[in-house]
């Protein structure tokens, strides 16, 4: 049972932060945007540009929902490193995928994505060590 | 020892204390299963390190001594499988391959994507795509108008290469604006109210747009790398009822003089500012009926009698009037 708790808070945090990483690299690529209103808006937002802000923000939640589904502190670790790893990767894409348009800021995929790996390497390497944390989250011996 | 009994369950964890002092491990976490207890020697299937007998005391040794169990045993439920080393690392590549495989086909989706492509610069004024062209401009409308509801009426048009937007107003006033994108998506939101004046869907014209650009670049010199928007306004006059459909065309280069209109078919092309070809027939006609005026008159000064110093001034303010009247004529196209 606490296999498939833990296979479960997995698949939650994978899934929200893979959903984060894509609702995040729409709306850097799009940029800034308004819509609605009885004006025409010089850059109309995407259909569902609303939703993904939406989503981003709940899928924080979403990935700590997860963590706490494991239990574990190493899991928790590894969502944190995967979480900031995943953004600093989406950045990096977003400015200079293939896709990438002529108003892209190199300064800000490059800034945004070494801050965010910076801040997520260590907590997934130390999550993927055969030491890993020595706090427990949730319940004894995570 | 501590007070209980011998058979009864000791602190969680830590096993019991043997009659000769050793402890046995009983609550280890992962003795069961091996992967993250870092217990080296610990059996899979959930059974126990087999307990060794205590020693047999040897003649002199203390009566009791405690023998620590290596390494240190550690909280936790004895059956509780953990998430390990190895569970994160498959669970980092399996993430890395999805994340690899939804954004190269995201990349793949949006090097193709019209929305994408107009947002990358790829789509210009004269591009087949862009929805200046006719074909591409009815097929918005025609999407406009099935976003649009029963009976509405274009009150106007605001096009770009890249967007179409539309104000529509209902016969009750009601008023909405629909967009359209390259991909022919529709949005529509309220937008107030207004008195329905404006064009039904199939009279606007769409082949005008293109053309439009075209006529501009060679009467007006404006380039169509520069435009900024197209515009349609529909409407009647308050004055006399009569209906004031025309276009706008907005550049972006040069600072002056970079706003053009044309009438709702696309001649009649114009800077902003300048009168329309009606109002210039009128200054045409009003300034040869002058300019006729004026050489009658001279030709009466020129018999009438009168002194020398006179006619002198009524001749230079003849010529005076003679040129300012040439001067209409020719802006207004005569």
């Amino acid at each position: 049972m606490s296999r498939i708790r833990a296979l479960i808070g997995l698949a939650v945090v994978g899934g929200c932060v893979l959903f984060a990483c894509w609702a995040l690299f729409d709306l850097v690529r799009f940029g800034s945007c308004a819509s609605g209103g009885p004006y025409v808006s010089a850059r109309e937002c995407a259909p569902g540009t609303g939703w993904k802000i939406m989503g981003l923000t709940g899928s924080i939640f979403g990935i700590l929902l997860g963590v706490a589904i494991t239990g574990s502190a190493r899991a928790g670790l590894a969502a944190w490193g995967i979480g900031f790893c995943g953004l600093a990767a989406t950045f990096l894409l977003a400015s200079f995928g293939p896709a990438h348009g002529p108003d892209n800021q190199p300064a800000l995929g490059i800034g945004m994505g070494v801050l965010f790996g910076l801040m997520g390497l260590p907590g997934l390497l130390g999550a993927m060590s055969a030491r890993g944390p020595k706090v427990a989250v949730g319940s004894p011996g995570g | 020892m501590f007070g209980r009994k011998k058979d009864e369950g000791g602190i969680p964890g830590f096993g019991s204390l043997s009659r000769g002092g050793s402890v046995t491990p009983s609550g280890i976490p992962g003795a069961a299963s091996g992967e993250g207890s870092g217990i080296p020697g610990a059996s899979p299937g959930g059974s126990q390190r087999p307990v060794s007998p205590p020693p047999v005391r040897e003649a002199g040794e203390p009566r009791t001594s405690f023998t620590p169990p290596s390494p240190g045993p550690q909280l936790g439920h004895p059956t509780r499988w953990q998430i390990g080393p190895w569970t994160i690392r498959l669970f980092v590549a399996l993430f890395i391959a999805a994340f690899v495989v939804v954004f190269n086909a995201e990349e793949q989706r949006r090097l193709d994507d019209p929305v994408e492509r107009a947002a990358r610069g790829e789509v210009t004024v004269q591009s087949s795509e862009s929805l200046l062209q006719a074909d591409q401009f009815e097929t918005a409308l025609d999407a406009a108008e099935g976003a649009a509801p029963d009976g509405a009426t274009v009150e106007s048009i605001r096009l770009t290469p890249t967007r179409v937007d539309i104000t529509v107003a209902q016969r009750d006033g009601a008023r909405f604006s629909i967009g359209v994108d390259p991909a022919f998506r529709v949005t529509k939101n309220d937008a107030g109210a207004a008195e329905p004046a404006g064009l039904p869907f199939e009279r606007v014209p769409t082949a005008v747009p293109a053309r439009l650009v075209r006529t501009i670049e060679g009467k007006l010199g404006l380039k169509p790398a520069d435009l900024d928007y197209l515009l349609l306004n529909t409407g009647k006059s308050s004055f006399d009822g009569k209906r004031t459909d025309s276009w706008g065309a907005y550049y972006s280069k040069p600072p002056l003089k970079n706003d053009a209109m044309a009438a709702l078919d696309g001649t009649d092309v114009r800077l902003i500012g300048t009168p329309d070809a009606k109002t210039r027939a009128t200054l045409r006609a009003s300034a040869r009926r002058t300019l006729a005026s004026l050489d009658q008159a001279e030709q009466q000064i020129r018999s009438a009698p009168m002194s020398t110093a006179v006619r002198k001034q009524a001749l230079a303010n003849i010529r005076r009037a003679r040129a300012q009247a040439k001067k209409n004529l020719e802006e207004a196209g005569g």
